[in-house]
């Protein structure tokens, strides 16, 4: 039984989960730290903080002050924008320390500091660009500041090797981060479904019985769950931090930038796939809900497409499936409907995550043997993900360039 | 290689099996020689059972169920009538490794003492 008082809802139509106007998708550390670590240590010559911050303060200042419409008492904000950072499963946060002059925080577990150690080992600087810019959007708020009136700095953090404790400094003054206001859940269009081939697979079933389960915060405010660490983020930070991240590359580099930034967050949507997707079809979960109707690889592929529609990353489909590829149709793609909210129509296609996504179903099921139920090490994504055999998508249409949905054939 | 392990020993034999898991310490999964039932979980009476009905949205669907205790630190989960379940132990905030395998032993005695079977036969599959 579930110890939050969350009120999120589903919007069935479109596959999404709404809390406080802001669209929520669940994502798991290897995505989290991976999209981080590409932004800040693959290209240094960004200075990516400043949106790293802004993004994680401009979703929860949005979404808190939409809940707190309700809540009048700073007592009782703080306490419910602890319940929330929990949940979600970022960590656990203690607000009582901060007041509205700002102050520090001492936070014993939060998501990025203790699962960056997780996959990457230590690191020489904190990590924990999400927490510092989330609690500064709390706290503003909790406060009813508004954002450009409020500091933020991590000050220590347990990713960094004899680090006892995460701690955050906040403070009045001119903000020292980006700012944006956010975007909500964007303009969605009503997804066109398309025919898909007979399969063994019970889409509605699957979707109906995922969508119950509580996957949340356990005591420490951390989601363990289908062989990963997941959280219940933010649409909007991650398109946030991904399209900042691209633009800054455009202005740097023009085209090349681009090219360059491109296959970088492709490839974090793959590594996304081998650990969340491939996590999913081995854990109990998928052997009791999914794996007794799978007669067939292609079944497989319908087995895991039917569960992503669960994430809240917008409605999946796939037809024409072989051991040679298959054709994926996204309905309003989360990376799309964020981008043409925020930035309008793209030049080009923006849904990288879906891009990796893809290719990384087709590599679990034709080339990882995933019913064998893998270890899903590094070194097994380097043997299969990185091989010579390793299936490509090619995008067909993409809604952020003005499409009515976002299309990809995967072949070998 | 898992069946030619279990015929290969007289006693109610159950079979521990230590995996990969990147957001606990210690994860192992078990094998028993009879499907596992609700009232065999509801043995473990100083745990939260909750047990999803998959089978309530999806024909042919098996129902889900974990078992979980804050402390010590220890998740179950499993699939109702199937002989294997996973045990997930540790905390990434509280426990020490010596804690996690403190707290394996003590679990690994109480399936006996359930009466689970009656010799555990252990088996590493980690990495390193």
């Amino acid at each position: 039984m579930s110890i939050y008082n969350i009120n999120f809802s589903l919007d069935m139509d479109h596959r999404r989960y709404i809390y406080g106007k802001e669209p929520l998708i669940l994502h798991c550390h290897h995505y989290n730290n991976y999209l981080q670590r590409t932004i800040v240590e693959d290209a240094p010559y960004i200075d990516s903080a400043p949106f790293l911050i802004g993004a994680a303060a401009e979703v929860s200042y949005s979404q808190l002050k939409a809940i707190f419409t309700d809540i009048e008492h700073v007592t009782a904000r703080k306490l419910k924008a602890e319940e929330i950072f929990s949940w979600a499963g970022f960590g656990k946060i203690d607000l009582s320390t901060l007041s509205n002059s700002g102050g520090i925080m001492i936070a014993d577990i939060t998501h990025y500091s203790a699962t960056w150690v997780m996959k990457f080992g230590y690191s020489e600087k904190p990590v924990d660009f999400f927490t510092t810019g989330w609690v500064a959007g709390a706290l503003a708020a909790i406060y009813d500041f508004d954002l450009a009136d409020i500091t933020a700095k991590q000050l220590s953090c347990k990713s960094v090797e004899g680090a006892s404790e995460n701690s955050y400094e906040y403070g009045r003054g001119k903000s020292d981060f980006n700012r944006y206001e956010s975007v909500g859940v964007g303009k969605l269009t009503t997804d066109d479904i398309i025919d898909v081939e007979d399969n063994n697979v019970d889409y509605e079933g699957v979707m109906a019985a995922l969508s119950v389960m509580e996957v949340e915060g356990n005591d420490d405010g951390i989601i363990p769950a289908f062989g990963v660490v997941m959280t219940r983020h933010y649409a909007n930070y991650y398109n946030r931090i991904s399209f900042e991240f691209l633009n800054a590359m455009v202005e740097k580099f023009g085209d090349q930038g681009l090219e360059a930034a491109t296959p970088l967050l492709i490839e974090a949507g793959r590594i996304c796939a081998f650990n969340t997707f491939g996590g999913m079809m081995i854990c109990q979960e998928w052997d009791a809900l999914i794996k007794p109707h799978l007669k067939s690889k292609e079944d497989w592929v319908h087995g895991i497409v039917a569960a992503v529609n669960a994430l809240g990353w917008g409605r999946w489909q796939v037809t024409n499936v072989t051991d040679q590829g298959a054709d994926f149709t996204i309905h309003n793609d989360y990376e799309s409907v964020g981008y043409n909210a925020m930035y309008g129509k793209s030049d080009f296609d923006v849904s990288f995550l879906a891009h990796g996504g893809v290719v990384g179903i087709m590599d679990l099921v034709y080339l990882c043997n995933i019913e064998e139920k893998p270890d899903l090490s590094p070194e097994f994504y380097r043997a299969t993900f990185k091989g010579k055999d390793s299936f490509q998508a090619r995008n067909e249409s993409s809604r952020a360039m003005g499409d009515a949905c976002t299309k990809f054939t995967v072949y070998r | 290689m898992l069946a030619q392990s279990l015929q290969s020993i007289d006693k109610i034999t159950i079979l521990a099996v230590l995996t990969h898991h990147c957001a606990f310490k210690i994860r192992k999964r078990y094998y028993f020689e009879t499907p596992i039932y609700k009232e065999s979980l509801l043995l473990f009476d100083d745990m939260e059972l909750e047990v999803i009905e998959f089978s309530k949205f999806v024909k042919d669907a098996n129902d889900y169920f974990k078992l979980v205790s804050i402390h010590p630190p220890l998740f179950i989960s499993g699939v109702i009538s199937e002989k294997v379940f996973d045990v997930f132990f540790g905390s990434m905030k509280t426990s020490s490794k010596e804690d996690d395998l403190q707290t394996v032993k003590q679990f690994e005695e109480r399936l006996l003492q359930l009466n689970f079977g009656n010799t555990i036969q252990q088996q590493d599959n980690s990495p390193g």
